[in-house]
Formats: structure tokens, C-alpha cells, sequence
């Protein structure tokens, strides 16, 4: 099998996929007790029942769950994504304007995170029990250990409350004008250092031990005494030969992760008030708000549908050796 | 001198027939107290399950006895942790949480366990189509973002917030567990322990369960205590995110009191109740690994 085939088929596996996490979630929401239109009417004693009744019949609520799924699924195929029961605006919009904010903390973290942690786990393998291995695998265990909204508190509190060095909440500072484009720049860079720092730092606990043990493992192989004993240079030995196998694990890592920092985003967005994704889908999630929700969910499982197909295309690039069955 | 040797050996191979349980435990046990970090760990973990279990009786106050004496006093004054807003003793407070963190870590971890080696052994067990079906249900899990899924379950379930946590969480959480059993099973079923029970009737199950379960428990019970601390962290971020009981005595429930507090003169409510977190965690990581190194089990997961 070549390799388009193998990727052809990686990415059919994606639809029912798909189809089974839209499924699991339409259905738990539209069984959970309370529906939006009690929600929506709240204590409004003005609203009769016969209104009630027709309220639920314009939102299709008073069909059988899986026409409900059905009619929700060609609404999606036609590019509908509804109107939000409680916005009032539609869906597309008040997504859309998410997304980039959650994408922007993500691709920082994954990125910095990846380069962090690939040169210290490199370098704490070469050197395995040196002063700097213990100072780093120290850090990965508080890193892994603390929980990253307790580490957002803390600081908010060092950071923006006792020094006043950075700001402690939202993608910019209201109410200022800035004379230049790079001064808004400047602005919005200090609102991402402290939750990219935090889940940066979250994240290299978990790949630097990855990285470290991979490392540690290929460099007890055979092939990597045998290009030294040929009088490889020690650094070409580390970087070309060594580190391009010990990266395989990590590179799979990374793509089947999306959900995982899709989560710890989650709660860094809620603790800096980072008006993203995760942040709304906390906004949301009390409120019965099917269109929203749902428009959620396609979003998350088709970032995380895409991290898993980019691990397996950069797997198979990565792996000559890899077989595709 | 010669015939005593002899006596001794024929006694040694009588003995290696099979190790008892209890010399196998002595064996963990010696590596396992050999390792500082591991004893350390160990240690802490204990401690927060001795405080769990005997909380109310170890907590000078109970969770709603205010005012004891004037609201944020800071810690180390006439109170060892100082008090909230409403005047309650932060002390108390966590000796009370960390019951319900060890009672949502158990109780997650012993679902995903039933729900994992289940699964795992059937897989690596019989194998084919089975095993493709259930490794690839298990790749969809392992890819949904629990927290998420957390959040909205939930919300949408409000009653028995902690149980639906513990619930979802164990659904959710086996499928690593299920692919470190499966590939158990997979390279045992084929060894010569397994196919010697076969040939003496053994029937299938008996040889799943008597026969291999127990040769996998080493790495059964390494990845289990590692995922307490997961759980841990699920329930004090959906806590903190506001969502499950705001009354219960909660870790995450106290930092997100503590969290309006923090810039101004109540650093510590918020404060202490990530530490108790860190440290449990801390505990639960370390003598993990511990006992991955007393066990000898294999470090990487795939």
C-alpha cells in the first residue's frame, strides 16, 4: 500500500468519527432534564402555555431525538450552523469570532512548547543524572503535578497584582488608544505571556519527559555506538542520527493532543477571561443552548480529527519503516 | 560440608516451584523502600488518605461553622491557615476536601479499571475482529476531550454533580489502561505458562483471568495511580469552574471563593487549596513511579 492509500484511508476513518461525536453530544444534551425554552422564559409570567407550545414547535424541540439529529445534520450540510437560543445572533458569527483567539493560545503553546521541550529533553538525556537533568525533571514534576488554574491564579497574583508588570485579564487593554499598530501589538503580546506561559508550562512537563525517555532509549542502540565507533562527530551523532528516531513517539504525541490542550485552554481561557472557545463553551454549557453547543462540538472534534490526521501524515513521513495496514 | 550444599539447593528448588505472594510483596516492597522519592511519595500518599478518611474527626471545625473568629484572619495569626471571608477556618476546610478529591480519585480510577481490563483482555485475549472494533472505539476516546465533555455532563445532570464526575470520568478514562492490558495479553497468551494450562483443560476464561490477569497487574496498578491524580484535577477544575455543588467542601469550591480574595487581603484561601493539590498529585506521581521502577515495569506506554 502507498502512501496516499494509507492516508486516504486514515482520513474515511475521520466521518464516522465524526458522525459518533456529534452523535454521543446531541443526544446527551436533548436528554439531560430542562429544555431551553423553560430556560429562555425563565420567571416571565407573560408567556402562555399555548405560546410555550409554539415557542418548542418553531425549534423543531417537540420531535423524536433522532429527526431532530437528522434535521440538525442537513441544516449542517446546507451551512446552517442555526441562530443561538441565547445570543440572539447567529452562530457562525458569534463562533467564528472565537476561534482565532483559542487557535492563537494553542499554536503558541504547541509550538514553544515542542521546541522547550525537545532541547531539554535532549540535552538532559545526553547528560542523564547531571545537575541539570534534576533541576529539569524536578520542574516536569511540579509542571505535571500543579494544576494549571491554580498556577493562572498565582499569577494574576504575582505578576499583575503585586508587581503590575503585566495585565490579568482579556486580548487587550480597553479604553486606551494606541498611536501605532505595533503599540496594540505590544498590547495584546503582554495579555498572552502569562496563560501562554502557563500552559507552556504544562505542556513541556509532559513532552520533556517523553522527549528524555525516548532520547535515553535510542541512544542505547547499536547503530548509535556504531556511528560514533566510525568517529561520527558527537554532535551529528546526538542531532541527525539519534534525535530523528527518539522524535517518532513525540510526533504522535503532539497531533493526538489537540483535545487534551483543547482542555487545558479551556480553563486558562475562564481564568485570564480569554474570550475563546473554551471560554465559551463554559459560557454555554449552562444554559441548554442547542445551536451553540452543537456548533461547539463540530468545531472541537474537527480540530482534534485534524490533529490526529496531521500525526499520521507527519508519523509516515517521519517513519520510513512504517508499514500501512 | 559437600552434603549440606546439596540438602540446601534441593530445598532452594523446591522453594522456587513458586514464590508466595507474601515474598514477592517483600521484594516490592525492599526496592520500593529504596527509592527516597518513592518513600517520600508514599508518605504523602498515606497522609492524605489517613486525613480523608478521618476528616471530621481530625477537622477543628466543621465546614459550616462561621465566624470563629474575625473573617480573613491571615494564616499562622491565632489560625494555623487563617480564615475566609465568612470567617471559616481554612485548615478545616481542606482536612474536609481532600475526602472528596481521594473519594472522586478512587472512585474513577476503580470504574476506569473495571471498563479498561475488561476491554483489554478481551482484545488481546481473542483478538481479529474483536480487538479491531474495541481498539478503535478506544482511539475515538482516547482522542474526546474529556474536561469538556465533563463540563457539559455535568451541567446538564445537576444532581449528584460528584458521582456524574466520577461516572464520566471512568468512561472516559480507560482507553490507555485498555491498550497496556490488551498488549498484555497479546505477547502472554502465547507463552509456555499459558499454553501448559490449555493443554491441561483449562478452559478460556479461566486461563483470561486466573492465568494472565494476575501477570498483569504490575503495570495495572502503576498506570491506576497515576490517573488518581487526573481525577483529582477534574474535579477541582470543574469545581472552579463553577459548575457541580458550590457548598460541598472542595478544593476547587475553595479557590473559587478564594479566587475574588486573591488581589486584595485573602491571598491565602485560594493559595492553600492548589498546594494541598500540588502535593497530593506530587505524591501520587512519585510513588507511581516508585513503583514502576520496584515493580520493573516498562517504561514506555505504546
Amino acid at each position: 500500500m502507498t502512501l496516499l492509500t494509507y492516508l486516504t484511508r486514515r482520513s474515511i476513518l475521520i466521518i464516522p468519527t465524526f458522525f459518533l461525536i456529534t452523535l454521543i453530544i446531541f443526544t446527551l444534551i436533548h436528554l439531560a432534564p430542562g429544555d431551553p425554552v423553560s430556560i429562555m422564559i425563565g420567571t416571565n409570567t407573560k408567556i402562555t402555555p399555548a405560546e410555550k407550545e409554539r415557542m418548542i414547535e418553531d425549534f423543531g424541540l417537540n420531535e423524536p431525538i433522532h429527526v431532530q439529529y437528522v434535521e440538525w445534520l442537513a441544516r449542517l450540510f446546507r451551512g446552517d450552523l442555526g441562530h443561538s437560543y441565547a445570543y440572539h445572533q447567529s452562530v457562525a458569527k458569534l463562533v467564528s469570532e472565537r476561534i482565532p483567539r483559542t487557535l492563537e493560545l494553542m499554536l503558541m503553546t504547541e509550538v514553544i512548547g515542542l521546541a522547550l521541550a525537545i532541547v531539554l529533553g535532549v540535552v538532559c538525556a545526553v547528560k542523564q543524572y547531571s545537575l541539570t537533568d534534576g533541576v529539569c525533571k524536578f520542574g516536569a514534576l511540579v509542571g505535571y503535578s500543579a494544576p494549571s488554574f491554580w498556577l493562572g491564579l498565582m499569577g494574576i497574583t504575582v505578576f499583575a497584582g503585586m508587581l503590575q508588570w503585566l495585565p490579568s485579564f482579556g486580548v487587550e487593554t480597553r479604553g486606551t488608544i494606541f498611536p501605532t499598530i505595533f503599540d496594540v501589538w505590544f498590547d495584546h503580546l503582554k495579555h498572552l505571556i502569562l496563560p501562554v506561559s502557563i500552559l507552556v508550562f504544562g505542556w513541556v512537563a509532559y513532552l520533556f519527559r517523553l522527549v528524555r525517555s525516548s532520547m535515553l532509549e535510542v541512544l542505547r542502540q547499536d547503530y548509535i555506538t556504531t556511528a560514533r565507533a566510525k568517529g561520527v562527530r558527537e554532535r551529528v551523532v546526538i542531532y541527525k542520527h539519534a534525535l530523528r528516531n527518539a522524535l517518532l513517539p513525540v510526533v504522535t504525541y503532539e497531533g493526538y493532543s489537540i483535545g487534551f490542550i483543547l482542555a487545558g485552554a479551556a480553563v486558562i481561557e475562564t481564568v485570564f477571561s480569554w474570550p475563546g472557545l473554551g471560554k465559551f463553551w463554559v459560557d454555554v454549557a449552562g444554559n441548554r443552548d442547542y445551536p451553540t453547543l452543537m456548533a461547539l462540538s463540530i468545531i472541537v472534534a474537527l480540530m482534534i480529527l485534524l490533529g490526529n490526521l496531521v500525526a499520521d501524515i507527519a508519523y509516515a513521513i517521519v517513519d520510513p519503516r512504517i508499514r500501512y495496514d | 560440608m559437600n552434603s549440606r550444599l546439596n540438602v540446601k539447593s534441593e530445598k532452594r528448588t523446591d522453594k522456587i516451584h513458586k514464590p508466595s505472594m507474601a515474598t514477592q510483596l517483600a521484594t516490592v516492597w525492599r526496592k520500593l523502600r529504596a527509592s527516597r522519592l518513592a518513600v517520600f511519595g508514599g508518605a504523602i500518599v498515606f497522609a492524605v488518605f489517613v486525613v480523608a478518611l478521618f476528616a471530621p474527626l481530625i477537622a477543628p471545625y466543621g465546614p459550616e461553622d462561621r465566624y470563629i473568629t474575625e473573617p480573613l484572619r491571615p494564616p499562622f495569626s491565632e489560625v494555623w491557615l487563617g480564615t475566609d471571608d465568612l470567617g471559616r477556618d481554612v485548615a478545616s476546610l481542606l482536612i474536609l476536601g481532600a475526602r472528596t478529591s481521594i473519594y472522586v480519585g478512587i472512585g474513577a480510577v476503580l470504574l476506569e479499571a473495571a471498563i479498561g481490563l475488561a476491554i483489554g483482555m478481551i482484545a488481546g485475549y481473542f483478538g481479529g475482529l474483536i480487538d479491531e472494533v474495541l481498539m478503535r472505539i478506544a482511539d475515538v476516546v482516547l482522542t474526546l476531550p474529556t474536561l469538556m465533555l465533563l463540563i457539559l455532563a455535568v451541567s446538564m445532570f445537576e444532581m449528584q454533580g460528584i458521582n456524574v464526575i466520577i461516572l464520566v470520568s471512568g468512561l472516559l478514562g480507560w482507553p490507555l489502561l485498555a491498550r497496556v492490558v490488551r498488549s498484555e495479553y497479546l505477547s502472554l497468551k502465547q507463552t509456555t505458562f499459558v499454553e501448559a494450562a490449555r493443554s491441561m483443560g483449562a478452559g478460556q476464561w479461566r486461563i483470561i483471568l486466573r492465568h494472565i490477569l494476575p501477570n498483569t497487574m504490575s503495570s495495572v496498578i502503576v498506570l491506576l495511580t497515576m490517573d488518581i491524580p487526573w481525577y483529582i484535577f477534574y474535579e477541582a477544575s470543574l469545581t472552579f469552574l463553577g459548575f457541580g455543588d458550590p457548598t460541598a467542601a472542595s478544593w476547587g469550591v475553595l479557590m473559587e471563593h478564594g479566587r475574588r480574595f486573591l488581589s486584595s487581603q485573602g491571598w491565602w484561601i485560594a493559595t492553600f487549596p492548589g498546594l494541598a493539590i500540588l502535593i497530593t498529585s506530587l505524591g501520587f506521581n512519585l510513588f507511581g513511579d516508585g513503583l514502576r521502577d520496584a515493580l520493573d515495569v516498562k517504561t514506555r506506554v505504546q
